[in-house]
C-alpha cells in the first residue's frame, strides 16, 4: 500500500531528496495530517529515535503567550486555542451630509477575527508539544501572526468559525480524485485511510517512509495549484514566514536537532526553499521582514478553552482534519497500548481486531437502548457485523478493519429496509456515536477572561449541569421560587447577548404578550465551547455581563433615536419589558423616570396604543417582575390615554387604506381602555374618550369608514341611545349622500359591530334603499366590500338575516329552503310527461324552428 | 436443458467468459472460499473492472456497495438488493452469481403466482406412481439446485410472491438444508458450502408484498441508487446506446447535447428540483437510467428510420411520453408544469431544448 515513487515528477523526486539531505543536516520533516493518529504514532517514532532538541510547530507564534497553559498538567484535550485580533475596518467615504459622530455611532470601527486551533489527544502537534515537554526540547511556533494572516486570506465574514487547519486542498485535488477512482473509494478520507491510517503498526513506526509518503500525497495535491493563487490565499507569505524562522534558528545553532512539524501542503514550498544543493540560510531582507512581521504578535489575542469532539467533527466537516473524533480516539489509545505492552507476542492484528469489536458492541448497544431498534441488533445481527467489517478490511486489503468497514458492516447488517425509508436518526445516532461528546479540561484559573470565569460559576451556582456539551431541560418555576426567578433573569440575559447558552421553549411573553398565564418557565441549555468563546469575544467589551447589556439597550436606543423619531414609545416599552426580565433594575428605574418624555414626545397614535398594551403587560407581571413602581405605571398609563385623546385627530385622514388602519387603531384604543386596571378611574377616561370622539365629529365628514365605527362603538358602549343611532344612520343613507360614503359608513359600523345589522331593522333598510337605486355597474364595483362586511356573521347570523330579508318581501318561509314540498311527485311526473307530449307535438307540426332561440 | 441457438440476450458468463477465464488465470494462487470460482478479489474485479487485465467496469456508481454484497456473500446471510426498479439490482445479481459460481441461470422469477414448488421441489407424477418418491422422480427447484451444486441462486423479485411463500425461505437460509419428508424419515439434502441466495426486490412498488421480519433477519440488504452524476450517466447512457445500437451506431449521429438533455430532464424530473434549484414536482413514473436508455434507443432508431439520422430532441420528446404516462393521470400534470416553467425559459437560449419543447407542445397541451 505504500505510494509507488517510480512515477513521481521530477520536481517531487528532486524534493524527496532533499527531504533526505535536509534530514543529515539535522533538519527533520513531518508532513502531517491535522488530527491523525498514523501521523502521530509515525511522529512519536521519529521524536524517540532523533531525540531533537528543537520542536518547530506550524502554529501562529502569538500562541508563545499561551505555551506555559499548553503545558500544564491539567490541560486535557480536546481543547482549542482561540486566536482573536482586532482589524481596523476601512472607512467608507463620507456622505457630505453626515457629520463625523454620526457615523462613529453608526458604524463599528473594526472587526473581530477569530479562528480556532483545536488540539486532541491524537493530534500530531499535541504530541509534538507533550513529547518536547517530557525531553525538555525548545517548542517554537513559526507560522505567521494571526493577525497578519487575517489580511490575505480572509473575507469580512467574522460571523464564520474560522479553523485554522484548514485542508481544502484535499477536497480539490486531481490527483486524489483519480486516486479515490482507482481505489474505490467514495472520497478523499477514505482514500487516506486505506493508504495510512490502516497500514501495520511497524509500517507507520517506520517514519523514513512513512513520512515521505505524506509527503507525496500532500505535495502532489498541491501541484494542481498555480503560484498566483497561493499568493492569493496567502501560503506564499506563511511559507517565507516558516522558511525564515527554520532557517535563522539553524543559522544561530547549527548544531540544533530540529523537527519541524506542519501540514504536509506546505513541506513543498519549506523544502525548496531551504534546500538548493546547499542549506540554504535566510538572507538580510527576510530576517528584517520576518522581525517586523513577528512583532505583530502583540496584535493577536490567544485564549485556551475546552472544546468537545462534537465541535471538533462540526469543524472538520469544513475540511480541517479527520472526522469522527471518538473514533479515531480509540483509534490512538489502541495504538498506545500496542506501544506500551512490553511483551509483544500479542501481534498488532489482534489489537484492531479487539478495537473493532469494542466499537461496534458499543455502537449495538448504544442503538439497543432504543426499543425500536431492537428488532435488528441482536446477538446474530452483532456478530454478522464484526465478521462482516473483517471481511470487508480483508476484501479491500485493509490490516484490521477501519472507519468505512465499520460504517460499511453497520448499513450491511442492521438495516433492514431500503436506505431511503431508514430513519434518520439510526444514522445520527451511529455517527454521533463515533464522534462523541467528550469535553476537555482547561486549567482552573488561567487567565480566562474573567466574563466566563464569572459567568461559569453563577450558573454552578444556579445548579445548571455544565459537565458535557449535551443539550439539556430546566423547568422554572418564576413565581413561587425566588431564586428560580434569578435564574430565569440570567438566562434572559443571556439570551439577549446572544451568548448561545439556552433558549426559552415555554413561559410568559411579555414583550408580545403571549400566554402571560403560563406559571413556568422552559429553557432548553448547554454549556459547549461555543458559549465559552462567545463569552471570551464579548469579554473584551465589559466584565460584567449586566453592564453589557445596558450597554447594548444604550447603544440601540441610540441607534434607534438617530434613525427616526417614530414610535419611540414603543420602543422605549419595548426596552423596559427587556431590561424588566433581565431585572436590569437601574436601567428600568432610568428609564421609567425619562418615560414620560418618550410618551409626549411620540406623535403616532399606533404607537402609542401599543405602547398602552404592552404597558398592560408590564403591569400584569409585576409580581413575577418584581417591579416596585405600580404607582408610576399608572401615571404613566394615564399619561399615554391622555396623549392619546390628544393624537385622536389623526382619524381625519380620509384615504382609504388610512382610514382601514385608523379603524383597526381605533378598535384597539377601545381594547385598552376595556381592559384598564381597576385602579384607575377607567370610566372618566372612557368619558373622555367619547367625548372626544364626539368632537372630532364635524371633522370627519370625509372619513365616513371613521364615522360608522364610531357610532357603533358609542352605541355599544351605551353612550350612544338606540334612537340617536337611527338617526344617525337615516342621516348617513339619507338621499343626497354619495353610495360609497354610505357604503363605507355602513362597513365601519360592521367591522365594529356586526351583529347591529340583525338587531337594527333600520341599518338593514337603509341598505335596502341605498341598493334599490344603484346601476349594476354600481353594484358590481362596491360587491366585494359587501361581502366581506357580511363574511363577519356567523352562520346563525346569516340564517336570521335571511329570514328578516324574506319577510321585508314577503317570500314565504318555505321558499328560503332547498327542499320544496308544495309538489307531490305525481304532479311532477305528470308535468313532465305533459311537456314531453308538447315536444312531440311541436315536432310533429314541424313547427321546432320556431321555438329555437 | 432447452436447446436454443440464437439468443437475444446471452447470460454474464456467456458473455464475459473471456473476462472470467483471464481472471481466473490470474487467481490460480490467490485463496478462494469454498465452493467460489474466484476469489472475492476477481469478483469485486470482475464487476468493477481492471484496466491492466483488460476486464471491463460493469457496474457504476456506488463501489463500496459492490464490496459490501461480495463480503454479505461470504457470510451466513443472503443478500437482498432493494432499489427503484431500473437501477440494475437484477444485472448486479448476475454478475455476482456468474463471478462466484460460474452460472446465473439457477433463479427463481417470483411472481404472484409463485408457489411452493418453485422454491422446494416437484414431482415428475408419471415417474412417482411408477417409481413412488425416488430421485428420479424428483424435479428440483433452482434452489435445490444451488444446495445440491454449492452455487449462488438468485431470487428476482422476491417481495411479489406471496409471504407465504417467501417464508419458504426462513428455514433453507437459516438452515441451509432441506428435508424431502416423501423420501422417508432422514431424507435430506444439505447445502454444499458455495450455495447461498441473492434476492433483488422491490419495496414501493404497486402490488408487492410486505417483507417478515424472520426472512429480512436472514438477508443483508443493500440499497441500489439512481446514479446521481450527471456527466457519469450522459457517458454511461452513451456507452450502451453504442451498445444497442450496434452496427447503426455510425449510421446515426447522435449529439451529446441531446443526451445531456435527455439526462438533465430525467435527473431533474427524479429529484424534483431543477438544477438552478427551483422545485419541481416528481412524477410518480420510474425515471431510471434504464429508461433513458431505452429513450435513447428508440429515438436513435427513430432518427435513422424516419428522420434524418441526426438525433434532436424533437424526438427524445416524442418518445417521453411513453415513459412518463404510466399510470398515474396526475403525472401529466407534473410534466405538464415542467415544460411550462423549466423548458420553455431553457427554449429560449438553445436550438436543442427548443427542439424538444416545440414537439413536446403537441403532446402536453
Amino acid at each position: 500500500m505504500t505510494i509507488s515513487h517510480s512515477l513521481l515528477p521530477e520536481r517531487l523526486s528532486k524534493a524527496v531528496e532533499r527531504l533526505q539531505a535536509l534530514q543529515r543536516e539535522q533538519i527533520y520533516f513531518a508532513p502531517v495530517r491535522h488530527h491523525s493518529p498514523a501521523c502521530s504514532y509515525a511522529l512519536k517514532q521519529l521524536i524517540e529515535e532523533v531525540e531533537p532538541t528543537h520542536i518547530l510547530i506550524e502554529a501562529p507564534s502569538s500562541f508563545d503567550t499561551i505555551l506555559q497553559q499548553l503545558l500544564d498538567s491539567d490541560t486535557k484535550p480536546p481543547i482549542a486555542v482561540l486566536c482573536q485580533t482586532e482589524k481596523k475596518l476601512t472607512q467608507p467615504t463620507e456622505l457630505p451630509y453626515t457629520t463625523e459622530d454620526n457615523i462613529d455611532n453608526l458604524n463599528p470601527k473594526s472587526n473581530i477575527y477569530s479562528a480556532f486551533y483545536p488540539f486532541c489527544d491524537y493530534s500530531p502537534e499535541w504530541l509534538a508539544i507533550q513529547m518536547a515537554k517530557k525531553r525538555q526540547a525548545n517548542i517554537q511556533f513559526i507560522d505567521l501572526p494571526w493577525s497578519l494572516q487575517t489580511e490575505q486570506s480572509i473575507e469580512s465574514d467574522s460571523e464564520r468559525n474560522y479553523s485554522l487547519l484548514s485542508e481544502t486542498y484535499l477536497k480539490h485535488s486531481q490527483y486524489i480524485q483519480r486516486l479515490m477512482q482507482k481505489l474505490h473509494c467514495r472520497d478523499h478520507d477514505e482514500v487516506w485511510e486505506h493508504l495510512f491510517e490502516l497500514k501495520d503498526y511497524d509500517d507507520i513506526a517506520n517514519w523514513k517512509t512513512f513520512f515521505v509518503d505524506t509527503f507525496i500525497w500532500c505535495a502532489m495535491s498541491r501541484l494542481d495549484y498555480t503560484k498566483e493563487s497561493l499568493i492569493a490565499e496567502g501560503s506564499v507569505q506563511r511559507e517565507q514566514y516558516m522558511l525564515t524562522a527554520i532557517g535563522q534558528l539553524k543559522k544561530s545553532k547549527p548544531q540544533a536537532k530540529i523537527v519541524v512539524v506542519t501540514g504536509g501542503f506546505h513541506t513543498l514550498a519549506l523544502l525548496e526553499g531551504l534546500w538548493q544543493n546547499q542549506l540554504m540560510l535566510p538572507k538580510r531582507s527576510d530576517v528584517v521582514q520576518f522581525n517586523r512581521q513577528q512583532k505583530n504578535r502583540v496584535e493577536d489575542q490567544t485564549w485556551l478553552m475546552r472544546y468537545s469532539f462534537d465541535r471538533l467533527d462540526t469543524l472538520n466537516g469544513y475540511a480541517s482534519g479527520m472526522p469522527s473524533p471518538a473514533y479515531y480516539q480509540t483509534v490512538w489509545q489502541t495504538m498506545l497500548d500496542y506501544d506500551k505492552a512490553t511483551n509483544k507476542n500479542q501481534s498488532w492484528q489482534v489489537y484492531r481486531q479487539w478495537q473493532t469489536l469494542t466499537l461496534l458492541w458499543e455502537i449495538v448497544d448504544k442503538l439497543r437502548q432504543q426499543s425500536k431498534y431492537d428488532n435488528s441488533t441482536g446477538f446474530v445481527a452483532l456478530k454478522t457485523a464484526i465478521e462482516q467489517a473483517t471481511l470487508l478490511a480483508d476484501l479491500r486489503g485493509h490490516i484490521g478493519s477501519g472507519r468505512y468497514d465499520l460504517l460499511d458492516a453497520i448499513q450491511s447488517c442492521f438495516i433492514k429496509e431500503s436506505m431511503d425509508t431508514t430513519r434518520s436518526d439510526f444514522w445520527i445516532l451511529v455517527r454521533s456515536y463515533l464522534s462523541g461528546n467528550q469535553l476537555g479540561e482547561v486549567p482552573t484559573g488561567i487567565s480566562q477572561p474573567p466574563l466566563v470565569n464569572e459567568v461559569y460559576l453563577t450558573l454552578k451556582q444556579y445548579r445548571f449541569k455544565l459537565d458535557d456539551t449535551n443539550p439539556k431541560l430546566t423547568h422554572i418555576d418564576i413565581y413561587r421560587k425566588p431564586e428560580h426567578r434569578q435564574r430565569s433573569r440570567f438566562l434572559h440575559l443571556m439570551t439577549f447577548l446572544n451568548v448561545g447558552f439556552a433558549n426559552r421553549i415555554d413561559g410568559p411573553d411579555y414583550i408580545h404578550g403571549q400566554r402571560l398565564n403560563v406559571m413556568f418557565e422552559d429553557w432548553r441549555y448547554a454549556w459547549t465551547p461555543m458559549v465559552e468563546a462567545r463569552l471570551i469575544e464579548l469579554s473584551q467589551q465589559g466584565m460584567k455581563l449586566q453592564q453589557l447589556a445596558i450597554s447594548k439597550l444604550q447603544l440601540e436606543a441610540k441607534q434607534f433615536i438617530q434613525n427616526s423619531n417614530d414610535s419611540v414609545s414603543l420602543f422605549a416599552v419595548e426596552q423596559l419589558i427587556q431590561a424588566a426580565l433581565m431585572g436590569l433594575d437601574d436601567y428600568f428605574n432610568d428609564l421609567v423616570d425619562n418615560f414620560a418624555n418618550f410618551i409626549e414626545t411620540d406623535g403616532e397614535l399606533d404607537s402609542l396604543i401599543h405602547c398602552g398594551h404592552r404597558m398592560l403587560y408590564l403591569w400584569q407581571g409585576q409580581t413575577f417582575l418584581q417591579l416596585k413602581v405600580t404607582s408610576t405605571l399608572h401615571t404613566l398609563l394615564t399619561k399615554i390615554i391622555k396623549q392619546s385623546f390628544f393624537l385622536l385627530t389623526k382619524l381625519k385622514q380620509h384615504e382609504n387604506e388610512q382610514q382601514q388602519q385608523n379603524l383597526k387603531i381605533l378598535l384597539s384604543f377601545r381594547d385598552l381602555l376595556n381592559s384598564l386596571p381597576d385602579e384607575l378611574d377607567a370610566h372618566q377616561l372612557k368619558q373622555d374618550f367619547y367625548h372626544n370622539l364626539s368632537r372630532l365629529q364635524p371633522e370627519l365628514t370625509q372619513a365616513p369608514l371613521i364615522r360608522g365605527t364610531i357610532d357603533s362603538m358609542s352605541y355599544l358602549d351605551a353612550y350612544l341611545s338606540q334612537q340617536q343611532l337611527e338617526d344617525n344612520i337615516k342621516i348617513n343613507f339619507s338621499l343626497g349622500t354619495q353610495n360609497e360614503q354610505a357604503i363605507s359608513y355602513f362597513i365601519g359600523i360592521m367591522q365594529c359591530t356586526p351583529e347591529l345589522v340583525i338587531h337594527s331593522s333600520i341599518l338593514l333598510d337603509s341598505l335596502d334603499q341605498l341598493l334599490l337605486e344603484w346601476s349594476p355597474e354600481q353594484f358590481i364595483e362596491i360587491l366585494p366590500d359587501l361581502r366581506y362586511v357580511f363574511a363577519q356573521l356567523n352562520p346563525k347570523q346569516i340564517a336570521s338575516l335571511g329570514e328578516k330579508i324574506a319577510q321585508k318581501y314577503h317570500i314565504v318561509d318555505a321558499d328560503l329552503h332547498f327542499q320544496q314540498h308544495q309538489f307531490s311527485e305525481n304532479q311532477l311526473q305528470k308535468a313532465l310527461s305533459l311537456e314531453l307530449l308538447i315536444m312531440k307535438h311541436i315536432k310533429q307540426q314541424h313547427l321546432s324552428d320556431w321555438f329555437k332561440y | 436443458m432447452l436447446n436454443q441457438k440464437q439468443a437475444i440476450r446471452l447470460t454474464a458468463e456467456e458473455r464475459y467468459n473471456q473476462e472470467l477465464a483471464t481472471l481466473s488465470k490470474a487467481d490460480k494462487d490467490n485463496n478462494k472460499p469454498q465452493g467460489w470460482l474466484l476469489s472475492p478479489k476477481s469478483v469485486r474485479q470482475f464487476i468493477l473492472g481492471n484496466e491492466s487485465l483488460g476486464i471491463s467496469r460493469k457496474f457504476f456508481g456506488d463501489d463500496p456497495l459492490v464490496d459490501r454484497a461480495i463480503v454479505s456473500l461470504l457470510g451466513k446471510q443472503g443478500l437482498m438488493l432493494v432499489g427503484q426498479p431500473g437501477t440494475a439490482k437484477s444485472m448486479l445479481s448476475e454478475l455476482l452469481a456468474a463471478a462466484i459460481s460460474g452460472d446465473s441461470n439457477l433463479t427463481v422469477q417470483g411472481t404472484a403466482g409463485t408457489s411452493e414448488d418453485h422454491i422446494r421441489y416437484s414431482w415428475n407424477y408419471a415417474l412417482l406412481l411408477a417409481e413412488g418418491p425416488t430421485e428420479r422422480a424428483l424435479i428440483g427447484s433452482p434452489i435445490y439446485q444451488g444446495m445440491l451444486q454449492g452455487k449462488i441462486v438468485r431470487f428476482e423479485e422476491i417481495t411479489r410472491c406471496q409471504p407465504e411463500i417467501q417464508d419458504m425461505l426462513v428455514s433453507v437460509m437459516s438452515e441451509k438444508q432441506m428435508m424431502i419428508p416423501e423420501m422417508g424419515p432422514n431424507s435430506v439434502i444439505k447445502a454444499k458450502p458455495g450455495f447461498n441466495i441473492i434476492g433483488t426486490a422491490n419495496l414501493h412498488d404497486r402490488g408487492v408484498h410486505e417483507m417478515s421480519a424472520a426472512l429480512k433477519r436472514r438477508f443483508n440488504f443493500e440499497t441500489v441508487n439512481p446514479i446521481a452524476d450527471k456527466n457519469f450517466e450522459i457517458e454511461l447512457i452513451q456507452r450502451q446506446l453504442n451498445q444497442e445500437l450496434g452496427e447503426l451506431t455510425t449510421q446515426v449521429i447522435i449529439p451529446i447535447d441531446v443526451i445531456e438533455l435527455l439526462v438533465t430532464t430525467f435527473q431533474e424530473l427524479r429529484q424534483g428540483q431543477t438544477t438552478e434549484g427551483a422545485k419541481l414536482k416528481t412524477p410518480d413514473a420510474v425515471m431510471s437510467t434504464a429508461e433513458a436508455v431505452n429513450i435513447a434507443y428508440a429515438s436513435a432508431l427513430d432518427a435513422h428510420y424516419f428522420g434524418d439520422g441526426t438525433l434532436t430532441g424533437e424526438q427524445i420528446a416524442k418518445q417521453l411520453i411513453g415513459v412518463v404516462l404510466k399510470d398515474n393521470a396526475d403525472d401529466i400534470k407534473r410534466i405538464r408544469f415542467y415544460m411550462d416553467n423549466v423548458v420553455r425559459e431553457r427554449a429560449k437560449k438553445s436550438d436543442i431544448w427548443r427542439s424538444f419543447y416545440q414537439e413536446s407542445k403537441t403532446f402536453w397541451k
